[in-house]
């Protein structure tokens, strides 16, 4: 079978206006799936979690980290987990260790996610975003909408947010975030490894 | 009006949509043919309209992606109680 080139979803993200009131840095290369915990396995579900990557994980809208694991509390029973490490068949061997706990469902492909940090970043946030993202720091996460698309935003605990959102919808969320950010300065950084 | 989603907490009304009154229980369809017919008549087109709290079924579509069971008050906008319809009680 013919293997498909890797392309950056943030390929056409571009700097705006002066300065660096906003830096964003996509996040690439990563494995990506929902965990939906199956009826009344909930508990057994953490635990298995725990003996594989070391997280506690929480029921709420939340984000519980490990080495290179991060799990996001997306609805009731149900998280985005995110792996740094994708060439080890993360979502493959989460399926695996979470087989009759719970549906695990690949996203990789589909979602694209940018770190955004910087000293103009809440007062663009709050020019998309519907709800207030400073109280999501440290550790919250929150399904919602940007500008009318549906994004995952979540703190990374180092005062930066990331932002996952559908792959096929990364140009409309660019309009908005260059158009927002243009006035302090949109600076675009390396992606993050 | 933003409607407090017990998992997500307090959302814009846009993230959600709404079906209509949480009320109305599907009646069970066995039985005699005419009874089980005025059932379904009730539990399809009759809906209450009451001047006061009201049940509704809310979808947060656009969060949790959950059911929920907001009571309120629509002459006041005011809500009064919201819960995730899976953890409501079987009526």
């Amino acid at each position: 079978m013919a293997e498909l080139m890797y392309q950056s979803p943030w390929r056409a993200l571009a700097p705006r206006g002066s300065g660096a009131g906003v830096t964003a840095a996509p996040i690439e290369r990563r494995g990506i799936a929902t965990v939906m915990a199956r009826k009344g396995r909930i508990a057994e579900l953490g635990a298995a979690v725990q003996r594989a990557y070391g997280i506690a994980l929480c029921d709420r809208p939340k984000r519980v980290s490990a080495a290179s694991v991060t799990f996001l509390g997306i609805g009731p029973g149900r998280w985005l987990a995110i792996s740094q490490r994708p060439e080890l068949g993360f979502v493959a061997v989460l399926a695996a260790q979470l087989d009759g706990l719970a549906s695990v469902v690949d996203q990789s492909d589909g979602l694209a996610l940018l770190q955004l940090s910087g000293p103009a970043l809440q007062s663009v946030l709050e020019k998309g975003f519907q709800i207030d993202c400073a109280a999501l720091a440290p550790d919250g996460c929150a399904v919602t909408s940007v500008h009318h698309i549906g994004a995952t935003i979540w703190a990374t605990g180092d005062g930066g947010f990331a932002v996952a959102v559908a792959r096929s919808l990364v140009g409309g969320f660019l309009h908005w975030l260059e158009t927002s950010a243009a006035a302090g300065g949109l600076a675009v950084a390396p992606d993050r490894g | 009006m933003r409607i407090p989603c017990p998992y997500c907490g307090s959302r814009d009304v846009s993230e959600f949509s709404y079906l209509g009154d949480a009320a109305p229980q599907r009646p069970d369809p066995s039985g005699d043919a005419s009874s089980v017919e005025a059932a379904f008549f009730d539990y399809v087109y009759l809906r209450d309209n009451p001047a006061g709290p009201h049940r509704g079924l809310w979808y947060h579509g656009a969060g949790c992606r959950n059911w929920l069971v907001v009571r309120r008050n629509p002459s006041t906008h005011e809500i009064l109680e919201v819960a995730l319809a899976a953890k409501e009680p079987a009526a």
